[in-house]
């Protein structure tokens, strides 16, 4: 047995809320987009877009083949069950604060994050729209 | 010492482990890009830990659980060791999966997931890790294949691997509605039994249900799990449907080698194939259903030469054999089937390599007949003239025929050495294909 109970740490929803955070200090400061860590929450955000463009957040563990002997991994997907449905709402908060179509918010925004990641830089009338986006979504997320 | 000084020294120490495991070779590749992932990983958790005040114990929760995935991350990648799993196979997977695995990212348009493999104990250890993406502060995506210990060498079954990049492939935002909509409207939908949650649950408990799983409602009914809770409080839907998906997708990128693997993994583990899991729907009918799309796809009804010809009907007479009589585990339509295949097809055959290309007779039939002389089977024979005749094959077709071959004399070519001859022909055929390409 584990030496402490293993409590629930999905905490995909605060994870995100960093993640978001993280991007607008970047958006107001693009050169910093230069470190390396720097891609750890844009290229993670990126990935948060992508699965609201499709609507595929199905990303539960399985369990191999055929279950046998593996009741934790059944108990850890029945506990995840649902994790998106606080970010789904808050960046549906985002898009209608900035944007006019999920569409729209989500190609711009993602235009946002590839010009900091790959460039550092970021053209200026893009940087109002996806810092209010952003911001919208950590407040979304409170 | 308070926790983020406590975690801060983590931090160390699993710094330290990085450089003492990851700085060695590991797989063919070397360990040099997961090295980087890894250090990026830890560089951004401690950059984390050193901002969060003392206080805010959620989020030194939060890298608290981040630091220790990390730390078993790094530690399945130390145990990876190239003795305990078939490289050749794993080289030949890699190259089949690689397109259909790229990740759209900020980065660049497209890529490539890192894989790592290991072996750990169990036939059920058979499995694909893919990172739950919310919960791993990382750059790149990192696939972790697990392989039977026992199977090292047992590339004929290895193809059940086609079921788990399935569901590898599922995760990925581009391929997960698509596939989701084709096997909706082509497959479950024109079903009577699997059109909705409510038929599925009362073809679970109708009484025409084989006497096994009817013992199985009644014990779930004496635990107060009725029929329209069955999916509710017992069983995951959407995890039953990915099932039978991943079964599809590992049948449409291995062929008939797929169909040998999955019916005797399956069975092996569990020989009646009628139990309701949570997880999974039952064996039975994902093996009724896999028989039923090869035939449809007919993979089966190519007639080989005298030679290959008995052997070759001895192997599907063999998994037919297994087909479940009964119409209760039948229950997708022949056109569903069908139409589920031709678009599943469709789509798969937009990334390079990933489809099994269909079999040609006469290549079955040369891997056959060196398999029954104990040669490796490759794309390799002597002309006319005497001169080396090089020509590209596909290492499914070497698995195909490993399977025919696995019937030709059991007393004298058991399976052990079938599955030993086949991973050499899969290694050799590399070096082949790298001269046949040359002379082009």
């Amino acid at each position: 047995m584990s030496i402490i109970a293993s409590y629930d740490f999905n905490d995909s929803t605060a994870q995100y809320k960093r993640f978001a955070s993280l991007a607008v200090n970047y958006v107001d400061n693009p050169a910093m987009a230069k470190a390396p860590i720097a891609q750890i929450p844009l290229e993670n955000f990126y990935r948060l877009l992508e699965m609201f463009r499709y609507d595929a957040f199905s990303d539960e563990p399985h369990c191999g083949v055929l279950e046998v002997n593996a009741h934790n991994d059944d108990e850890e997907a029945s506990s995840r069950s649902g994790w998106q449905n606080q970010i789904v709402r808050a960046l549906n908060a985002a898009v209608d604060s900035t944007f006019a179509s999920k569409n729209e918010a989500i190609n711009e925004m993602e235009d946002v994050l590839r010009q900091l990641v790959r460039s550092a830089s970021l053209e200026a009338p893009k940087q109002a729209p996806a810092k209010q986006f952003l911001s919208r979504f950590i407040t979304a997320l409170d | 010492m308070l926790p983020k000084q406590f975690l801060l020294d983590e931090c160390k120490n699993l710094k330290s482990v990085l450089q003492e495991t990851l700085r060695f070779d590991y797989g063919l590749e070397g360990s040099k890009d997961f090295y980087e992932e890894c250090e990026l990983r830890l560089t951004f958790i401690t950059d984390e830990i050193e901002q969060a005040p003392e206080d805010d114990v959620l989020n030194l929760r939060r890298c608290s659980a981040q630091l220790d995935q990390l730390s078993k991350l790094i530690s399945r990648i130390e145990r990876s060791s190239i003795s305990e799993y078939s490289w050749p196979f794993v080289c030949a997977f890699k190259d089949i999966t690689q397109n259909i695995c790229k990740e759209n990212k900020a980065i660049s348009d497209s890529e490539d997931p890192k894989i790592h493999v290991l072996s750990e104990g169990g036939l059920s250890s058979y499995k694909i890790y893919a990172e739950q993406i919310d919960r791993i502060p990382g750059k790149r995506r990192i696939l972790t294949i697990v392989f039977p210990r026992t199977l090292k060498h047992f590339v004929l079954l290895h193809p059940i691997l086609g079921h788990e990049i399935g569901h590898a492939i599922f995760k990925m935002t581009n391929h997960q509605s698509v596939l989701a909509s084709i096997l909706n409207n082509e497959l479950f939908t024109p079903s009577a039994n699997f059109s909705t949650q409510d038929t599925i649950s009362a073809w679970v408990f109708s009484n025409t249900a084989p006497e096994a799983v009817q013992k199985q409602v009644a014990f779930l009914n004496t635990n107060g799990i009725v029929e329209k809770e069955f999916f509710t409080k017992y069983a995951s839907l959407p995890a039953w449907l990915e099932e039978i998906l991943c079964d599809l997708l590992g049948l449409l990128i291995f062929g008939p080698s797929y169909i040998g693997a999955q019916c005797n993994l399956l069975l092996g583990m569990e020989p009646s194939g009628l139990y309701l899991s949570k997880t999974h729907p039952p064996t039975a009918l994902r093996i009724n259903l896999v028989l039923n799309a090869a035939k449809a796809l007919g993979y089966d009804s190519i007639v080989f030469d005298k030679d290959v010809a008995p052997h070759s009907k001895a192997f599907w007479d063999g998994v037919n054999s297994l087909i479940q009589p009964s119409d209760w585990f039948n229950v997708f339509t022949e056109d569903g089937i069908k139409n589920t295949l031709t678009a599943l097809q469709t789509y798969l055959s937009s990334f390079e390599k990933t489809l099994y290309p269909i079999h040609d007779k006469e290549t079955i039939q040369q891997l056959s007949r060196q398999l029954f002389k104990l040669i490796p089977p490759v794309g390799n024979c002597y002309n006319a003239e005497g001169e080396p005749d090089c020509k590209e094959v596909d290492f499914r077709h070497i698995l195909y025929a490993g399977w025919i071959a696995s019937e030709f004399d059991p007393q004298n070519l058991n399976f052990a050495m079938v599955n030993r001859l086949c991973e050499h022909g899969i290694m050799q055929q590399n070096a082949i294909s790298l001269f046949a390409n040359r002379e082009k």
